[in-house]
């Protein structure tokens, strides 16, 4: 199952390396293929300099595609993570 | 920019004093021996074939470099945690998540490929990366590729298995000057062994600022730190309060900043132990001192320093901060209620939601479907629609927040504070809301306090100009000197180029809060001052001298400035006033001032 959503940087600083770490190790647990789009690029969600080349500041849309057995819980768990700014203000 | 010593007549006078003006990272003054802490020379990167049979010991190699990172990272995060730096340490978190990285692994690929050494390969590999993320045109790159760099410098350090300057093995009392200092660095230097930092570019926002300051050791950036390492004979001072750095001090400047330093060591014991409070200049002029707050957290300290009261509680921090996830209106009255209940009558001015501009919460422009604001269209934020402008315009946003404030009102000595105010217009209009909104709840059964004071922060010019006719509308006003510095000066104070015009002391600045002062004793209505000049010793007595009798500043800051009143007197401060009034220059002021405060300072 291929899934693909778009969302909003929100957090201040962007994605950063801290935010970046926090995408990363959600993936740990999760088996589908996540990549992230934005401007053109698209990289390895599982790769933080990767998430830090695509040099995403605040308000940046970003289009998240999921493919894989569990593609929809982690799809959900992505989104919430750029919801809830990666815990930072 | 530095000056040199005037009496030097010589290229290389051994004591010629040397006056380095940087940007203040981290408060402190620290004297000591300077200690150079450069790159390693990883320009020299060995550079040569492997044979196919020792491939797979090479990548074996890597392997060990990446392995020994970790450890270092997991033992610095550990020690981190340990002294309480979270922040830090979830930086350093983010390093060890680094290390697992697919772009790492493809490293050892590229070694098979190209059968080169792996300083070689692993080098090009973060170059590339440094060289993507820094097409991006994001304001906080330098940040971004200063966490690639730091892990990479780190693994390399690993690979070339030199002899490594750790921050552990620094003397004690060194003054650490670097070119740039990666976050892990400044995570591992301890208090006791470096007295301060100097570096050439760490920048002030960056992660290494927010990690010395949170350690407490005093910090310059944007030093010429190589005419340190031409000049330095003996030892060099760092006052990080000022963005100051002196090489090669004479022995008054010595003595001077020796003073200085023991000084406000032995004050801050001696006022943090004080257990009588007494707000009054020596010759008895009564002084009210108020902090700033954030949460109710700030509140016990604000009651051990016996502040008398809150003169400033930014209620959009609240938000911010996540510590409540939503803003309805019951969860907003239950921290209202509870910071005044826990207040004990002590004064609340609850400052509305101050949102917008560089205080950015995109919460409030979800909820709102009525009102979709496009942030990226705003060109100039700190002029656009924030505050009070955008609370008039989202009314079910100012409606809730008010409604939790009126509610919680019986609990306490509650005030509401309305940021931004730019026209009496505006506080008419909040006035009325406020009106509608008390007789929406006592028709809902809902008890109110009676007489909720009203007041106005005056932050932008036109506030200033038009105070008398503000002052009859309002209950009391609240100055904030930082907006109001951008404002009139026209200096954008997050602009490091900017430094230099950003001047709180400013003739001008000087001029507005007298006016202020004035209407205001017209109607007879208290002003406060909350900006950060409050909190600056530096201002205390002029600021006095200018008649203003409440000072709102961080807790921390409460002994301090306490102690500064109870070294002076009024009549002096006023005369000090109307001498600061008739000069010309902030810098003739700063000079003036910083003189005053010198003197008061000698016991």
């Amino acid at each position: 199952m291929k899934l693909v959503s778009k969302v909003r940087v929100k957090n201040r600083l962007g994605l950063h390396a801290r935010p970046a770490a926090v995408i990363a190790r959600l993936l740990q647990e999760c088996q589908s293929d996540v990549s992230l789009t934005h401007q053109k690029r698209t990289i390895n969600a599982r790769s933080i300099m990767s998430i830090l080349v695509l040099a995403a500041k605040k308000n940046a849309q970003i289009t998240i595609t999921v493919e894989g057995v569990d593609a929809d819980e982690t799809l959900q768990k992505l989104i919430d993570l750029f919801e809830n700014q990666f815990d930072e203000t | 920019m530095y000056f040199d010593d005037e009496n030097s007549t010589n290229g290389w006078s051994f004591n010629e004093e040397l006056l380095l003006q940087g940007l203040p990272v981290s408060d402190g003054i620290a004297i000591g021996m300077p200690f150079f802490l450069f790159e390693d020379s990883s320009k020299d990167v060995p550079e040569f074939m492997i044979a196919a049979a020792e491939i797979e010991e090479e990548i074996v190699r890597y392997r060990k470099a990446i392995y020994s990172s970790r450890e270092d990272l997991e033992l610095l995060r550990v020690n981190l945690s340990n002294e309480g730096s979270t922040e830090a340490a979830m930086i350093i978190d983010a390093h060890i998540e680094m290390l697992d990285d697919p772009v790492l692994k493809l490293v050892e690929d590229e070694i098979r490929a190209k059968r080169q050494n792996t300083e070689v390969v692993f080098r090009a590999a973060i170059a590339e990366i440094e060289k993507q993320i820094s097409q991006g045109k994001d304001t906080y790159i330098e940040q971004r590729i200063n966490d690639v760099k730091d892990l990479s410098k780190r693994i390399l350090r690993h690979l070339f298995a030199k002899q490594k300057v750790s921050f552990a093995d620094i003397p004690p009392n060194s003054v650490v000057i670097a070119s740039e200092l990666p976050p892990s660095d400044a995570a591992e230097a301890q208090a006791s062994r470096v007295a301060a930092i100097v570096t050439r570019q760490g920048g002030g926002a960056s992660h290494t600022g927010l990690i010395v300051r949170a350690k407490g050791i005093p910090c310059v950036d944007n030093i010429d730190t190589k005419l340190i390492e031409a000049k330095s004979k003996n030892c060099v001072i760092v006052d990080g309060s000022n963005g100051k750095v002196i090489v090669n001090p004479k022995m008054e400047t010595l003595q001077k900043y020796d003073g200085l330093k023991k000084r406000f060591r032995k004050e801050f014991i001696e006022i943090s132990q004080k257990v009588s409070y007494n707000d009054t200049t020596l010759d008895g002029h009564q002084i009210k001192l108020l902090a700033n707050i954030e949460s109710i957290h700030d509140l016990d300290l604000v009651l051990n320093y016996g502040a008398m009261g809150v003169g400033l509680f930014r209620s959009e921090y609240l938000f911010l901060h996540r510590e409540v996830f939503s803003f309805s209106e019951d969860e907003q009255f239950a921290v209202y209620s509870q910071i005044l209940r826990k207040a004990n009558n002590l004064p609340i001015v609850i400052r509305v939601f101050d949102i917008g501009g560089d205080k950015i919460s995109d919460i409030f422009f979800e909820t709102s479907s009525t009102f979709p604001i496009n942030r990226l269209s705003e060109i100039n934020p700190a002029l656009g629609c924030r505050a009070i402008r955008l609370l008039l315009k989202q009314r079910n946003v100012f409606r809730t927040q008010l409604r939790a404030i009126l509610r919680a009102s019986i609990y306490g000595d509650v005030r509401i504070l309305l940021p931004l105010i730019s026209d009496v217009a505006e506080v008419l209009e909040a006035k009325n809301f406020i009106d509608e909104v008390r007789k929406e709840l006592e028709y809902e059964g809902i008890k109110i306090k009676e007489k909720i004071p009203l007041g106005a922060m005056i932050e932008v010019p036109s506030a200033v100009i038009t105070a008398d006719l503000m002052a009859e509308e309002c209950d009391f006003f609240s100055i904030g000197t930082n907006d109001l510095t951008q404002y009139a000066l026209a200096v954008d104070r997050a602009d490091p180029r900017m430094r230099d015009l950003y001047q709180p002391a400013h003739p001008t600045m000087l001029r507005m809060i007298t006016k202020v002062v004035e209407e205001a004793k017209k109607r007879d209505i208290p002003v406060t001052l909350c900006g950060e000049m409050a909190s600056n010793p530096l201002y205390t007595e002029l600021l006095i001298g200018l008649g203003i009798k409440e000072l709102s500043c961080p807790p921390r800051f409460i002994p301090i400035i306490r102690n500064i009143l109870n070294k002076i007197e009024y009549s002096s401060a006023q005369k000090l006033a109307e001498t600061t009034l008739n000069l010309k220059s902030h810098r003739d002021i700063h000079q003036l001032l910083t003189k005053e405060l010198e003197s008061k300072r000698v016991i």
